[in-house]
């Protein structure tokens, strides 16, 4: 793949800045620290264009409050508290980090449904980001 | 004025056009996991009705919403068919699992593959790994979140669902193998006795930061403080002493969190910060969760915080003001008296201003410790003011930043000596520095400290007072982190409110009984209420 390929790569999310080898290397950390701190470093779920970029992640549990898909089916969540384990649900908090569980419940997964942005919208780190 | 939307109790799905998505009856657990093609489900977890307590909020006659119905294997969970439909093709024809970069949960934390059989891609081994999720309620914060669940494996925790990363920082030193130093009773013991000599040799003892103890070891620290003619004072406890001087002057209307979540339709964060210090606050109870009057949750509310600094609060804020601590006395005098010809001009103003008209219940989170007397004062008396109108609601709920028990300590405190303070046994007095919102304690006749940590650093020779860094000190540590010359004496004990039980009370006053976590190792720690009391009884 060349450099330009993967910048573009890069952009859409389907690579993480640490992917690249010459990256890796030590003269390079500067500009590898660089594009972590612009671009985050997750990789896009393709069912729903979500990427999380866990290191800014601080639990805070927002995401799955403002979910409208965990409003409408979970009444804990509803209600503010976490699901509980067994529940099926889109995201969830798993050792203070968000975790993507089923991306296929998330309306976004549905093409002919209108496009949702509440977590990523809601989150006050920018630990989340669609698109 | 409310909104028609407020009213009754009547919960309506989202319909199709917002949400993409409708319930619908009919679809059981099998059939789903069929189409989606769940792994089995995990072998056991505690059913969330045995969390502890007769204190507990949820279990008070007319306070939340009943319990729900418990899910068991045959219990329909509501999809509509276009999305199952939806997704099942598109399962079929990438030929993936579940669709998604992360696997469905399991309580093991172990991921699924496409066959459904459970996977150990760390080749870790199934033997120790205990399946069963355990219930556990937090206690990293004043928050004292109630749903958190825990997977061990050979007694250290694995996995922690619902926990936020303030909670997850407070349990880091228990998922290390090794805990701490070894610590053998015969050990034990003898720190025990030298501590005992080393408090009672140098005369009167400070016991501070028993405000992260559970309410056992805050009597126990009382009772050593007396024991030795010393005091027992929390750490911010002149922030402590001036909110609750302004609540005898003015009065004090506050509430639960649960009424906040039910009713609060503005919320104010009055230089506190709760995505800094209380990270699951907002979606918990204030901002994102839906209650009786606030169906919708955060649509049906607004968020107003006062900050010196920028921060992640603000993304989220209708009203954000971000001034010094020097104008909270001008924007205070501009909401109380809107008609009055303002000496504050801010962008937001007018629209706060109209925001507090409309609203019926406004609750406002104070950090005691970073506002002065002048805007205290000024707090409490625009909230008697509000309250006497008639018209709306208005409560203040302090939002400490430190310990995570500091409403059980002024409880406590309350209890046996009517101030919430802390305890006096020298006879000498406190001389609060008043001028510095409580940030020196100038304490005449201290002769040594007890310090509890707090797993930040708290007990370093540098976090103390000036005038108290030279004193002989005792450090009670129950996290395991402080390096032993931290202290003339270091001793380790069991984390309360995880490795041993205890009651604590939330942010806004409400007891929880806590008991320790199910299945963590047994490192032969003691708890920090039995170390004080077997101090004060090595006492010559």
């Amino acid at each position: 793949m060349s450099c330009m390929a993967f910048a573009g790569r890069l952009l859409t999310r389907d690579r993480r800045p640490g992917d690249c080898p010459p990256l890796a290397e030590p003269e390079q950390a500067e500009s590898l620290c660089r594009l972590r701190d612009i671009l985050g470093d997750g990789v896009k779920n393709e069912l729903t264009g979500l990427i999380v970029d866990e290191s800014r992640c601080i639990g805070c549990g927002i995401c799955v409050s403002a979910c409208p898909v965990h409003g409408a089916n979970n009444r804990e969540v509803s209600l503010g508290k976490g699901p509980r384990p067994d529940d099926i649900v889109v995201i969830r908090i798993v050792n203070a980090r968000l975790r993507l569980e089923h991306p296929e419940l998330c309306s976004r997964a549905n093409p002919s449904a209108p496009s949702c942005r509440a977590c990523a919208d809601y989150c006050p780190t920018d630990a989340m980001e669609l698109v | 004025m409310r909104s028609p939307r407020h009213a009754g109790e009547s919960r309506h799905p989202e319909p199709l056009e917002k949400t993409g998505f409708r319930v619908k009856p009919g679809m059981t657990e099998e059939q789903v996991r069929l189409f989606l093609r769940h792994p089995p489900p995990p072998v056991a977890h505690e059913a969330r009705g045995s969390e502890p307590g007769p204190c507990h909020a949820d279990s008070l006659p007319g306070r939340g919403f009943p319990e729900s119905p418990s899910r068991g294997p045959g219990a329909a969970v509501e999809l509509s068919a276009l999305q199952l439909g939806m997704t099942f093709t598109e399962n079929r024809r990438r030929g993936a699992g579940s669709g998604g970069d992360a696997g469905p949960l399991s309580s093991t934390g172990l991921s699924a593959g496409d066959d459904g059989c459970r996977t150990d891609p760390a080749g870790e081994g199934f033997a120790a790994i205990d399946p069963a999720m355990h219930n556990q309620i937090c206690t990293g914060c004043s928050c004292l979140c109630d749903d958190i669940s825990f997977s061990l494996r050979d007694g250290l925790p694995l996995q922690a669902l619902n926990l936020c990363e303030t909670g997850w920082k407070r349990i880091e030193p228990l998922r290390t193998a090794e805990r701490t130093d070894p610590v053998t009773p015969e050990k034990l013991r003898g720190e025990i006795r030298l501590a005992a000599r080393l408090l009672a040799d140098n005369g009167p003892v400070l016991v501070l930061g028993a405000d992260s103890l559970d309410e056992a070891g805050i009597r126990a620290s009382r009772r050593l403080a007396k024991a030795l003619g010393g005091l027992c004072l929390p750490r911010p406890f002149e922030a402590i002493r001036r909110f609750h001087e302004r609540v005898r002057r003015f009065g004090w209307a506050t509430a639960l969190l649960d009424d906040v979540r039910d009713r609060a339709d503005l919320v104010f964060f009055w230089r506190a910060d709760p995505l800094r210090t209380h990270h699951r606050h907002l979606s918990r109870y204030s901002f994102f969760a839906r209650g009786r009057c606030t169906e919708r949750g955060h649509q049906d509310r607004k968020l107003a915080a006062v900050l010196e600094d920028q921060g992640p609060l603000e993304t989220l804020c209708h009203h954000f003001f971000r001034i010094p601590p020097e104008r909270d006395a001008d924007l205070l005098d501009a909401l109380a008296n809107p008609s009055a010809p303002a000496r504050f001009e801010h962008r937001d103003l007018p629209l706060l201003a109209g925001s507090v008209q409309r609203a019926a219940f406004i609750a406002l989170f104070v950090d005691p410790e970073r506002v002065g007397d002048d805007t205290l004062d000024r707090l409490f008396r625009w909230s008697a003011a509000l309250n006497n109108e008639g018209i709306r609601r208005h409560v203040i709920l302090p939002l400490w930043s430190a310990g995570t028990n500091m409403e059980g300590f002024c409880q406590v405190s309350l209890e046996t000596c009517a101030t919430p303070c802390g305890w006096d046994f020298s006879g000498q007095g406190v001389a609060g520095d008043g001028g510095n919102r409580g940030s020196e304690i100038s304490l005449q006749g201290v002769r040594s400290l007890l310090l509890v940590a707090a797993g930040d650093r708290t007990g370093a020779a540098e976090t103390l007072p000036g005038s108290l860094r030279d004193k002989p000190r005792v450090v009670l540590d129950p996290f395991g982190t402080l390096p032993l010359e931290q202290g003339d004496l270091v001793i380790r004990a069991a984390l309360p409110g995880f490795e041993c039980g205890g009651v604590f009370w939330r942010a806004d006053g409400l007891p929880f009984e806590v008991p320790g976590l199910k299945g963590l190792r047994d490192r032969g720690l003691v708890s920090p209420e039995t170390v004080l009391s077997e101090i004060a009884r090595e006492l010559p």
